[in-house]
């Protein structure tokens, strides 16, 4: 006899990343999950933005690594609230950790929420955590073939930002590869040319939010 | 990727089916579609399912994969064609205009049972 069942099998952590995304949603607020390797400047990200764009958006944080509490640490010290997850072992955030971390934020002053992913080029991808966009962040030092040598990743993300163009002048790192790889597995994104040192690029980079901000607004009516 | 854990997953949703229907009998086979954009490896499932399942309710059904291609369906050139590799791009035409379906399959489709 042929049972026919017909679920997906990362069910779980979707509808609980569906009931985060809801009540996000209820409360006004707009996650944007960001994913990155380990080093390639996530938190740096996050600090240059808000402080770029913290007069302008209620911001609170949700760190995740495997273990300590710094990168929840650098963002406090910015007056902004932050939730530290602890994976443990664990290579990705899922939306049960980001659902009970969501107990610790205060949403009713938060307007936009950054998720800090994992470092990880990989299995953050395959978690939905209730977000509204997916950025990712890719740092010259890397080389400019990780969009060819992890697609799933870049191919599930809204927007790519390039950090650390102020080492450009000093590695070997094309940016027309990363381009090109782009313009094939994501035609139409772009990336986003950055420094969180420099504060170069970071004006257009507060753009970014601002634009899927505008869009979260005009949905939200 | 976390094949060990997806088939943990999968493990929980095949007893949680069979718990539904009070089935307490043998299961011949599960079949499960990995889409070829869904991040999971089948060999990498494949092996995580023969260490985990004998000790499970699982014990001694077939895995079967089927994986599905992604979809280019393109706006340039209105053909839909099966996506080869990772160029989302329309492979006939050449235009980024194309909207990707399919291929992100990770699903449990249906399990045979003895009886």
């Amino acid at each position: 006899m042929k049972l026919v069942v017909s679920k997906d099998i990362l069910k779980v952590n979707d509808k609980i990343a569906e009931i985060i995304g809801e009540k996000l949603e209820n409360r006004g607020v707009m996650a944007v999950n960001i994913l990155g390797s380990p080093g390639c400047g996530k938190t740096a990200l996050i600090e240059a933005l808000v402080k770029n764009a913290g007069d302008r958006f209620k911001f609170a944080v949700i760190e995740g690594d495997l273990a300590t509490s710094r990168d929840a640490e650098r963002i406090e010290k910015l007056n902004v609230p932050a939730v530290q997850i602890n994976t443990g072992g664990g290579c990705h955030l899922d939306a049960n950790m980001v659902l009970t971390a969501l107990d610790d934020l205060d949403l009713d002053y938060v307007d936009v929420l950054l998720i800090e992913n994992v470092g990880n080029l990989v299995c953050p991808a395959a978690f939905k955590l209730g977000e509204r966009k997916r950025f990712a962040a890719l740092s010259v030092p890397e080389g400019d073939d990780k969009v060819a040598k992890y697609p799933t990743m870049f191919q599930s993300v809204d927007a790519v930002v390039v950090n650390k163009i102020d080492l450009m002048a000093y590695l070997d790192f094309d940016i027309r590869r990363v381009e090109n790889d782009l313009s094939k597995l994501a035609p139409g994104l772009k990336p986003l040319l950055v420094s969180a040192k420099t504060g170069e690029g970071i004006v257009e980079f507060s753009g970014l939010i601002e634009k899927a901000w505008n869009e979260f607004q005009k949905a939200q009516r | 990727m976390h094949e060990f854990s997806i088939v943990q997953d999968l493990m929980e949703l095949a007893e949680d089916e069979l718990g539904k229907i009070g089935y307490t009998g043998k299961v011949n086979s599960l079949t499960l579609v990995i889409g070829k954009l869904s991040g999971a490896n089948p060999d990498s499932v494949s092996f995580a399912y023969d260490a985990i399942s004998p000790q499970t309710r699982l014990k001694g059904a077939k895995l079967i994969i089927k994986e599905p291609s992604a979809v280019c369906i393109c706006g340039g050139c209105g053909v839909n064609s099966e996506l080869a590799g990772i160029d989302y791009r329309c492979p006939l035409c050449g235009s980024g205009d194309v909207k990707v379906e399919g291929g992100r399959e990770l699903r449990l489709d249906s399990m045979e049972l003895e009886d």
